[in-house]
């Protein structure tokens, strides 16, 4: 019994340690392009703080990745979040969204959030300051409807 | 030898918990999206009767920029499955709706027109896409469906229809605030309502 636990224990040690070295993503941008969305509409100083705080992981071209990032899977599971959230919405690159899909978008960020869809909830789970409170909610709504008549 | 199995049992169950954790996002359940569930049956406050006497009729001249029998042939076949509450097919088909938008191919546009209609398939695309991938979530797929008739109205308005069409509105839809479908038929099958009210819309608009 115990012979074939170790032998179980020293291939999960062995997959652990080789699964370190698939190689990894860096979602890093150390400017913001003009096509970043808060150059593209004025956006509030409170609603660009909650969307950097709570979506730009995930949704821009600049990560922060924490300690654990360095570690799989850990890591696949992050890049694959980034890679998947980027493709949906990517807030650096809003300036390149034609202007129907710019407002599609936009009502799609409201309706996510007021679902509570987003953010992940296992994205909340390491990252609990990112959680949206009701107010925090309730001013991304109330942006993006302003936007959307502004866009009309 | 005991050390390294509890170290060992503690990194597993480490990287178990994360990986269960991260694969938790299976779609919450429905009712964020069901509004409706709330709502009371109240026939009175809006026209069931489908009928088309303040409607617009917009004329087409005749011609056609591209051929959209496909796409809309899928689309009228996404609707119906809506308003079973079909999701699954609803998913299926829209598969089938992603290749036939893929394929479409406008003909004789403006250069302005060409990019408009391009930005519209972009969407449109998307809206498909996310359909298709949310067989299990059919209020999710409705939100898209929102955005998606949209796109297949502004599409036609560009590229012309040879078949008569009707745009309804259900003014229930979209958390209340409207929203419309293309049909081709001039009876009412609500597509975001489904069976709950089938008939709830009414005809705003003409296309031939």
């Amino acid at each position: 019994m115990k012979k074939w636990l170790k032998k179980i224990a020293i291939v999960l040690v062995v997959i652990l340690v080789g699964i370190q070295f698939i190689p990894t993503d860096v979602n890093h941008q150390e400017y913001i392009p003009k096509t970043d969305i808060r150059y593209v509409y004025d956006v509030p100083g409170n609603v660009m703080n909650i969307l950097q705080t709570s979506c730009y992981d995930c949704h821009s071209n600049n990560t922060n990745y924490p300690w654990y990032s360095k570690v799989q899977p850990m890591r696949l599971l992050m890049d694959g979040h980034i890679q998947e959230g980027k493709e949906e919405l990517n807030f650096s690159e809003f300036g390149d969204y034609s202007q129907r899909k710019q407002n599609n978008k936009l009502d799609r960020i409201s309706k996510q959030v007021k679902a509570d869809e987003m953010p992940l909830p296992s994205y909340l789970l390491l990252h609990s300051n990112a959680k949206l409170s009701d107010d925090h909610k309730q001013q991304i709504i109330n942006w993006v409807e302003t936007r959307l008549k502004q866009n009309e | 030898m005991k050390k390294i199995n509890i170290k060992l049992m503690i990194a597993l169950i480490g990287v178990t918990l994360i990986m269960v954790s991260c694969g938790n996002n299976s779609k919450p359940n429905n009712d964020a999206h069901h509004q409706v569930e709330s709502m009371e049956n109240d026939l009175s406050s809006h026209d069931h009767g489908g009928s088309t006497e303040n409607s617009d009729t917009s004329t087409n001249t005749g011609v056609m920029n591209g051929d959209l029998t496909s796409v809309l042939s899928n689309y009228f076949t996404l609707n119906e499955s809506l308003a079973k509450d079909d999701a699954s097919e609803a998913a299926k088909i829209s598969e089938k709706l992603v290749t036939s938008l893929k394929g479409f191919k406008s003909t004789k546009l403006s250069d302005d027109e060409q990019m408009e209609v391009n930005d519209i398939l972009e969407t449109a695309i998307e809206n498909a896409e996310h359909i298709s991938k949310n067989a299990r979530d059919i209020g999710h797929q409705r939100e898209h469906l929102i955005s998606f008739s949209e796109d297949i109205k502004d599409l036609i308005a560009i590229i012309g229809t040879s078949q008569k069409l009707y745009e309804v509105f259900c003014p229930m839809a979209n958390n209340n605030n409207g929203a419309i479908w293309i049909s081709n038929k001039e009876e009412i099958s609500n597509p975001y309502m489904g069976t709950k009210m089938p008939k709830c819309g009414k005809v705003q608009s003409v296309i031939n």
